[in-house]
């Protein structure tokens, strides 16, 4: 059974198909990347499976469950986490914090575990922030001196380092990461893929889906590359394979030379 | 105690009660960045539900049957229930369904409704209002006021057989155990956890698991509890209270917030301490003062916007273009 699947996936916004008839798949611990132009679908796709939007046709299934019709922190709670394109931080808190946002909502204590067991709680709450500032430091070691610093003195780098991570403290079964190189340069995009890499090391059954629309980005991380153009999946390969498909770069590579 | 002290004393007093509404509405504006304008309204909603417990336990004799500390109990539950319930409504109401309009909507549909719980409190108590012949004066005896012709003379439920100095303690007393009971929900719970992430980013908390709707809805029967203690307070300092002063009520509790920075639960004790004071000096200081103390708290909330908009405590909001 897949971790998560999609059957004829598809949403329209006013008359135009946004996602179109997708299906698509992942198993654990496999890393994929959507790819496609700009205004291909890859984000809606995206917030489809995150419970943002209400798919028009299809159904999302995780390990066989109908999550389709879920809201965003039903699939969140059932183990689907994810970053954005923007940042989404606030700038106005620690690091640490940041990290532990919503993530006390898949711990198990109960109000009255907060009156009547507070070292309980306590110690809940800290494995749950340690647990993520494992993982940024595994990302940058440097940024452990730096967790009660406020988000918003913190490189944009390091604002993504922490967005991951963020993703990671309630152990999710599936990420989704949503063009997490924006706003990089050359160097520190390749940087941030080699931190996607570091994920893998950390968490083997997680699976990752990176939405990149750099072709180049997608030959250092995933295993298999699945491509949308005006909605639907028009490609499906590995990277290899994926550059040479004539209409993946009819739609995608020559459509942006030209 | 000498004049000054007493004036400082009275200033905390006045400070306690303003506080506890802007701390009502700083957390409405905090999960959703909406001003509830009928926040006063609903604290003197409460002050009549806890007049209305106490005349129904008097009819029923409950008063001989149980004691003070018993029913005062009660009262005080029925009142944080009905304002928890006005609360609720209120934003189903007037406000849920703006969600996604401008924001002048809720704006305009909360002082709708604010005008509407005070034209109805004042409908449902105007036919015993009616049979009062004097003045308005403290009461000795607010049983017999309560229960016969006087809605508006408010039950001593705090410590009715001591003195008003013992009174007034205790209205401070429990303003600062409320006060401390919120600041831990807020930090120790994962609802209080859960308003505060909302109120950092919604749509982040929204993606990180927290259930944003019943986070509101909770934060709303919060409120609504906090504004009833304030209405139940306000009437034991004042020890009457009128259907319309809700809206001057309101006004003061939400001038206190935004003077103290508007998602700041510390800045609304500050800044309802700080109108309190100037309230009282006004009125102790200057000779004949009583009738300028409202011009001058507002002429002093005016000037705070003017030089510090983000409040005492808020954060400076910078627009880049």
């Amino acid at each position: 059974m897949s971790l998560l699947e999609t059957k004829g996936l598809s949403i329209n916004f006013g008359g135009i198909w946004a996602v179109d008839d997708v299906d698509f798949s992942i198993e654990p611990g496999q890393v994929f990347g959507l790819i496609g132009p700009n205004g291909s679908g890859k984000t809606t796709f995206l917030n489809i499976v995150s419970g943002i939007y209400k798919a028009t046709k299809g159904k999302v299934f995780l390990n066989g469950e109908d999550i389709t019709d879920l809201r965003p922190f039903e699939v969140f709670q059932k183990g689907i986490s994810r970053t954005y394109q923007s940042s989404r931080l606030c700038w106005d808190l620690s690091v640490v914090d940041n990290l532990l946002i919503g993530s006390y909502t898949s711990q198990s204590y109960g109000f009255l575990d907060t009156i009547f067991r507070r070292n309980y709680v306590n110690h809940e709450i800290e494995k749950l922030a340690q647990h993520g500032l494992d993982m940024l430091s595994y990302f940058n070691p440097h940024l452990l001196d730096k967790r009660y610093e406020l988000a918003k003195n913190i490189p944009h780098i390091d604002r993504r380092r922490i967005e991951i991570s963020r993703a990671m403290v309630s152990h999710p079964k599936l990420l989704l990461l949503d063009e997490p190189t924006a706003g990089l340069n050359d160097e520190e995009t390749m940087t941030m893929m080699r931190d996607i890499g570091k994920i893998k090391e950390k968490m083997q059954d997680i699976a990752i889906i990176i939405i990149e629309h750099d072709m180049k980005v997608m030959e250092h991380v995933p295993e298999k590359i699945i491509v949308l153009n005006a909605g639907a999946k028009i490609a499906e390969g590995v990277f290899d394979e994926i550059i040479h498909d004539p209409e993946v770069i009819a739609a995608y590579i020559g459509g942006q030379e030209s | 105690m000498n004049f000054f002290t007493s004036l400082v004393f009275s200033a905390i007093l006045l400070g306690c009660t303003y506080t506890l509404v802007a701390i009502g509405y700083c957390l409405f504006f905090g999960v959703l960045d909406v001003v509830v304008f009928c926040s006063g309204d609903i604290a003197i909603f409460g002050a009549f539900s806890i007049i209305s417990a106490y005349v129904m336990l008097y009819d029923l004799g409950l008063f001989q049957v149980l004691p003070i500390a018993v029913t005062t109990m009660i009262i005080l539950a029925v009142a944080a229930l009905l304002c928890a319930l006005l609360s609720i409504l209120t934003y189903r109401v007037s406000i849920k369904p703006f969600e996604r309009s401008s924001a002048l909507m809720p704006l305009l549909s909360t002082i709708a409704l604010g005008t509407v719980i005070r034209e109805f409190l004042g409908l449902l108590f105007r036919p015993l209002l009616m049979t009062i012949t004097g003045p308005i004066t403290r009461v000795a005896d607010p049983i017999n006021i309560t229960s016969g012709r006087n809605p508006q003379a408010m039950p001593k439920l705090i410590a009715p057989n001591s003195s008003i100095d013992v009174r007034n303690y205790i209205i401070i007393a429990v303003t600062f155990l409320i006060i401390l009971l919120l600041f831990l929900f807020l930090n120790k719970t994962k609802m209080g956890l859960s308003m505060q992430a909302i109120s950092q980013n919604k749509e982040l908390a929204y993606m990180n698991g927290i259930n944003v709707r019943k986070t509101i809805n909770i934060t709303f029967v919060i409120g609504g509890i906090m504004l009833a203690i304030g209405g139940f307070l306000l009437g034991s300092y004042q020890s009457v209270v009128r259907f319309d002063t809700g809206s001057l009520y309101g006004s003061k509790g939400f001038s206190a917030a935004v003077v103290g920075g508007l998602k700041s639960i510390w800045g609304a004790i500050i800044g309802g301490m700080l109108l309190g004071f100037v309230e009282v000096f006004v009125s102790g200081l200057i000779p004949g003062g009583t009738q300028y103390q409202n011009i001058i708290a507002f002429l002093v909330v005016i000037v705070f916007i003017v030089f510090k908009p983000e409040g005492i405590l808020g954060e400076k909001v910078i627009e880049k273009v």
